[in-house]
């Protein structure tokens, strides 16, 4: 029997015994979180750092899991999708100079292997407000300088796009073009005719009429 | 019982045997350790983000004497309730035995000697750190262990020779440091250091020096606040995640933060933004 001693259900942290042993456990759950302590790292957790006593009994980890994990959802459930969006961009724009150099070169890598620069531009935008980033000449030329590397590419691939269509508008305005051609060479043929006049095309005779 | 005065006698012992028991040569290898005590030594607390962010909205850290108190208006509850629900049986008697028995003592803040580690990890991963400002607003006393597990006994009474012998003073903290990290303080090896002075108390390892700090209060302000560290895996972690996150289609933004994003990344974006633009979290 594993007995849960104490708790942070807001975080998700528990401390719990089985048998003489001591453990902490935390999210995301997994072995690696999963420490065991001494006996006296109990008392430092409700004494020092604002655990919560407790005293309820679990038949396996299993089950002490599931319900860490779901009181943890309850008590503190994630923010609305606009609020936690807008904190991120704010977030990015508070980064340390050393934690944007680290999304820059993350970013470089990302474009050259994946091409993916519509979402780096997205990233690079928000990093360009970024204060660390403004007060320092090198991440700011680097940050501008992959930004407009996306900007050429994503421009290139524009127009790459543009083509077919292009070709395809083309093709679609084909027939009235023709169109309009048979009807000024009606006109003209007419008028020749009225005239008595030879309409030559080019280096062809074409027709000598009356 | 006023311990800061027992801690200030005691730290200038602690120097006295310093200066007899360690030979010239030992003293010469110990200086750095001494030195990087002396210098770098903060005071530091690990706290989960559910409760730093609290800390930081509130803009002040409450001693659990004041938590109580506290609670107790806003509960409508007595004191000693609001405690015992806090601390439960063992460690409320114990708590309330040491913090009893000396001077001011309802009004000690706790925390570890901290020379530039993130603290005890598995209690939280933010690990404020105290001003160094804050010893001319405080006074500080050092432990050489837990207060509660090393001078309570089981039938809660304080163990004033041992305590005696086993503290210092905010001047002569780095003479208590070296008498109980002996060998590694003789090392070299500087990265052992930190690890060794304030860590997780897990089986291998020592467990931390206790430091008890008080100006009658029972509390400190965040404006007292060094800075925050995180472990450096941890923050590259969460900024990778922003990055992610920023850069999603709106459809896929609940996924994520659902399977794929760091535990607590909703949490550190809180923090972020609780610290109006203080540029105090930091990776070690």
């Amino acid at each position: 029997m594993l007995k849960l001693c104490a708790v942070i259900y807001e975080d998700g942290y528990a401390v719990y015994t089985d048998g003489d042993r001591t453990f902490m456990l935390r999210p995301p759950y997994i072995l690696k979180e999963r420490v065991e302590v001494r006996a006296e790292a109990l008392g430092r957790a409700i004494t020092l750092h604002g655990f919560q006593p407790t005293e309820e009994e679990f038949e396996s980890l299993p089950k002490l899991i599931t319900c860490l994990r779901k009181r943890w959802r309850e008590a503190s459930p994630p923010p609305a999708r606009e609020e936690l969006l807008e904190g991120a961009k704010e977030a990015l724009k508070r980064l340390s100079a050393q934690l944007v150099e680290h999304l820059l070169n993350k970013t470089e890598k990302e474009i050259a292997s994946k091409h993916c620069w519509e979402k780096a531009q997205r990233l690079l935008w928000i990093l360009l407000q970024n204060k660390n980033l403004q007060q320092n000449d090198d991440l700011q030329t680097r940050c501008r300088s992959l930004f407009e590397k996306c900007d050429e590419a994503l421009s290139a691939e524009r127009s790459k796009r543009e083509e077919p269509i292009a070709d395809m508008q083309r093709l679609v305005q084909a027939p009235q073009i023709f169109s309009r051609v048979d009807a000024q060479a009606e006109a003209c043929k007419n008028i020749t005719s009225r005239e008595q006049r030879t309409l030559i095309v080019g280096n062809a005779l074409l027709e000598k009429t009356g | 019982m006023n311990l800061f005065t027992v801690c200030s006698d005691n730290g200038q012992l602690l120097k006295a045997q310093y200066e007899s028991d360690f030979s010239a040569e030992d003293r010469a290898k110990a200086e750095p350790f001494l030195e990087e005590v002396r210098e770098r030594g903060r005071l530091s607390i690990n706290r989960t983000p559910s409760h730093l962010f609290n800390i930081l909205q509130e803009r002040i850290y409450l001693n659990v004497h004041r938590f109580a108190e506290r609670e107790s208006v806003r509960l409508d509850k007595s004191v000693e309730d609001i405690l015992h629900e806090k601390l439960k049986d063992k460690w409320f008697a114990k708590r309330v035995a040491f913090d009893s028995h000396f001077e001011a003592g309802t009004a000690f803040l706790y925390a570890s000697l901290n020379i530039g580690n993130a603290g005890a990890l598995h209690y939280g991963d933010y690990c404020i750190i105290w001003k160094r400002d804050l010893h001319n607003d405080y006074r500080t006393g050092y432990l050489e262990g837990d207060s509660l597990v090393r001078f309570v006994s089981n039938s809660n009474e304080v163990d004033e020779e041992s305590l005696s012998v086993g503290c210092a003073c905010h001047d002569t903290k780095q003479y208590l440091a070296v008498h109980k990290h002996r060998a590694v303080a003789l090392s070299a090896d500087r990265s052992l250091w930190a690890n060794c002075l304030c860590n997780d108390g897990k089986e291998d390892k020592q467990d931390y020096i206790e430091a008890i700090f008080e100006n009658g209060t029972g509390e400190v302000a965040t404006s007292y606040i060094e800075e925050i560290r995180l472990p450096e895996s941890k923050l590259l972690e969460y900024a990778e995640a922003l990055a992610n996150y920023a850069t999603l289609d709106e459809s896929e933004m609940d996924d994520f933060v659902e399977k794929e994003a760091p535990p607590h990344f909703a949490d550190y974006i809180k923090i972020s933004g609780a610290l109006n633009g203080r540029d105090i979290l930091k990776g070690v």
